[in-house]
C-alpha cells in the first residue's frame, strides 16, 4: 500500500513556479531519498505535505486518505531547522508535543534516551548546541513512535561528530523497519541510507529509481598489474571489451554487461599476465546524480 | 476545544512574562478599589473642612450597588492591555521561533492553532470577569449603603459586558500580532495606535468634525463603549449608565470580523 501518494501536486510564488505538478508515490517501509539542488522545490513539497504552505494546485493522500492534520499525529517529521521553545526544557518540549499529538508522557525518556539527550533533559533549549537542537528535532519526530518519518536536511549545519550520530540514528530507525522520506542534497548521505530516490530540479520531477549499484548496460573493472603497458595490450582482446581509459597506475575497462571480475581474471591469466589490483567499480549516486540532471539540463 | 487551551496554557504557564503579566494586572485588580476607597475616604475627611467644595462621600457613590459595576467594570478595562500583551508575546513568539510551524507539522490544523489562542482567550477572560464579579460583590457589600438584591443585579450586565470587552480586546491584539509578527514592533504599534493615532482621530471625528457615528466605532473605542465613561454623571451631565444595544451590537460586529481577518491570515498564508 503506498503511505504517500502526491497528485498534481503544484506550487507558485508569484511567477516562480516552485514545484511543477508533482506525481510520486511512497511505498511503505521503503527510504526514500528525496534530491535536488539548493532551491529545487524540495522543502516546498515537504512542507505541502505537512500542512505549512498550501498547495496552488493538486492533492496528496497519507495512508490511502485525503491528507489532514490527523495524519500528521503519526507521522514524525522536521522540516528544515528545529523549531522549539526556547526558554523550555527538552522535557517540556516533548510534553507539549505529546499534547498536540495526543500521546502518553511515558515515551518521552524512551525517545531522550534513544537521542542521547536525556542527561541535559532539564535545561532550557536555547543552551543546546546545534547538534542537540537536532538531535532533540528527531526525538521529537519519534515521539509518537511514527511508522512515517520525514526528514529534511537532518544533518544541515553539524559537524562530521554529529553527522555520523545522527546517520547512524537514521540508519537504526530505518532498520527497525519505519518508512523514511529523506530530503538531502548530500548526495553521499542519501546512498548510505536509502533504497530508492527522486531527483528534483528547478522544480520538476526529472528522475524516480532505485539506489543501484550498477552502472547500466556496463560493468565498470579497474585493473592494474606489474607492467601495465602489456595489460593494456592485452585487454584489448578481451571478448567482453568495449572501451578503456588510464586512471594514475591503473586501467579502467568498460566491459558488456555481463563481465565479471573472475571472468576478466581467468581471460587474464590466460594470456599470462597476473593483476595485483582488480576491483569492480560500483557507480556512487553522486555520478548518477551528475548524469540525470546533465542530460535534463 | 479543551484539549485547545491545555495546550495555550501549558505554554503559558511555563512562561515567566505570561505570570509577570497576569501577577501585575492581578494587583491592579485588588489595588483599584482599595485606592479609590482611601482617596474617596480623604476627599470626605477634607469635604467636611471645605464644605464649599462640593465634593463628600454621598456625591460620588462609587461604591454603591447599581452604580459599583459601572465604576468598577470601567476603571478595570483600563487596564485590559496587560492581558493583550499576553497574547502579543506569546502569538509573535511563535511566529518568531517557528514554533507555529512545529505545531502544525505536530498534528494541529491552523486553525485549530488560532483556536488555541482564542479558546484561551475566552477562558481568561471569563475568569477575570468573574473574579471583577466576586471583587465587586465584596466591597458592595462591606462598603455600599444599599444591599437589596434587587440593586445588586440592576446593571450586573457590566459583567458580562466586561467580559465581551476584554474577549474582543484580546482578539484585536491577536490579531494585530498575526498580522506584524514581531513582539517589539507589534507592542510599539499597539501603543501608538492606542493612545496616540486613535485617540486624537476619533476626538477629531466626533468634535472637530462632527461626525460622531464614525468617531465611535473605530475599534479601540468601540471596543470600550460597551462600558460608558461613568464619572460624568457625578457632575450632573447625562450619562449612559446601562450596556447600549447600538455598542454591543457594533462590538459582536467587531469580534465577528476580527475573527474571520485573522483567520483568513492563519489559514490562507503559508508559514515560513
Amino acid at each position: 500500500m503506498p503511505i504517500l501518494n502526491i497528485q498534481n501536486l503544484h506550487k507558485e510564488y508569484g511567477r516562480i513556479t516552485a514545484v511543477n505538478q508533482l506525481n510520486l508515490t511512497i511505498e511503505a517501509g521503503s527510504v526514500f531519498g528525496l534530491l535536488g539542488p539548493n532551491g529545487s522545490g524540495k522543502t516546498t513539497t515537504l512542507g505541502m505535505i505537512l500542512g505549512v504552505t498550501n498547495p496552488t494546485s493538486g492533492a496528496y493522500s497519507w495512508f490511502g486518505e485525503t491528507g489532514s492534520h490527523e495524519h500528521r499525529k503519526r507521522i514524525g517529521s522536521i522540516l528544515e531547522k528545529p523549531n522549539f521553545y526556547p526558554t523550555f526544557s527538552a522535557y517540556k518540549n516533548l510534553q507539549l508535543a505529546c499534547l498536540i499529538k495526543e500521546v502518553q508522557e511515558s515515551r518521552i525518556d524512551e525517545v531522550l534516551e534513544q537521542v542521547g539527550l536525556f542527561e541535559r533533559r532539564h535545561d532550557p533549549f536555547r543552551t543546546y548546541s546545534l547538534g542537540m537542537k537536532q538531535r532533540l528535532a528527531i526525538g521529537s519526530a519519534l515521539l509518537a513512535n511514527p511508522d512515517i518519518l520525514i526528514l529534511d536536511e537532518p544533518t544541515n549545519g553539524l559537524d562530521p561528530k554529529g553527522i555520523s550520530e545522527i546517520r547512524q540514528l537514521i540508519i537504526e530507525i530505518a532498520q527497525s523497519g519505519k518508512t523514511i522520506i529523506l530530503a538531502s542534497h548530500l548526495l553521499d548521505e542519501v546512498q548510505k541510507v536509502c533504497s530508492e530516490f527522486a531527483i528534483l530540479n528547478f522544480g520538476n520531477l526529472i528522475h524516480t529509481g532505485k539506489v543501484d549499484d550498477g552502472f547500466g548496460d556496463q560493468v565498470l573493472i579497474e585493473v592494474s598489474a606489474d607492467d601495465n603497458l602489456t595489460l593494456e595490450a592485452k585487454i584489448l582482446g578481451y571478448p567482453l571489451y568495449e572501451k578503456h581509459r588510464w586512471l594514475k597506475d591503473k586501467i579502467e575497462i568498460h566491459c558488456k554487461s555481463n563481465a565479471t571480475a573472475t571472468d576478466l581474471n581467468q581471460y587474464l591469466v590466460t594470456n599470462g599476465i597476473y593483476v595485483n589490483h582488480l576491483t569492480v567499480i560500483k557507480k556512487n549516486l553522486e555520478q548518477q546524480f551528475m548524469e540525470i540532471l546533465s542530460q535534463n539540463a | 476545544m479543551l484539549r485547545l487551551f491545555k495546550i495555550e496554557y501549558f505554554k503559558l504557564k511555563n512562561s515567566k512574562y505570561f505570570w509577570i503579566l497576569l501577577g501585575l494586572f492581578g494587583v491592579f485588580l485588588l489595588a483599584v478599589p482599595i485606592s479609590i476607597k482611601f482617596f474617596l475616604d480623604y476627599l470626605t475627611s477634607i469635604g467636611e473642612d471645605f464644605a464649599d467644595l462640593g465634593i463628600s462621600h454621598s456625591d460620588m457613590p462609587f461604591f454603591d450597588f447599581v452604580d459599583l459595576w459601572q465604576n468598577l467594570t470601567w476603571i478595570y478595562s483600563l487596564f485590559s492591555i496587560l492581558l493583550g500583551f499576553i497574547m502579543v508575546i506569546s502569538i509573535s513568539n511563535e511566529y518568531s521561533y517557528g514554533t507555529v510551524k512545529q505545531n502544525v507539522i505536530d498534528g494541529l490544523s491552523r486553525k485549530q492553532f488560532l483556536w488555541t489562542k482564542i479558546s484561551f482567550i475566552i477562558g481568561l477572560s471569563a475568569a477575570v470577569s468573574l473574579v471583577a464579579l466576586v471583587i465587586g460583590l465584596l466591597i458592595g457589600f462591606a462598603w455600599s449603603p444599599t444591599k437589596d438584591f434587587i440593586f445588586i443585579v440592576k446593571h450586573i450586565e457590566f459583567i458580562p459586558a466586561y467580559f465581551l470587552h476584554l474577549v474582543a480586546f484580546q482578539l484585536f491584539c491577536l490579531m494585530a500580532s498575526i498580522v506584524i509578527k514581531r513582539p517589539g514592533i507589534t507592542i510599539a504599534l499597539l501603543f501608538f495606535y492606542i493612545f496616540m493615532v486613535e485617540p486624537i482621530v476619533s476626538t477629531l471625528l466626533i468634535y472637530k468634525y462632527k461626525l460622531v457615528f464614525l468617531g465611535n466605532v473605530l475599534p479601540i473605542k468601540a471596543i470600550g463603549n460597551i462600558i460608558p465613561m461613568p464619572w460624568t454623571k457625578y457632575a450632573l451631565k447625562e450619562t449612559q449608565t446601562s450596556v447600549g444595544i447600538d455598542d454591543l451590537g457594533i462590538l459582536i460586529v467587531y469580534i465577528i470580523l476580527i475573527y474571520f481577518i485573522s483567520e483568513w491570515i492563519a489559514v490562507k498564508k503559508d508559514l515560513r
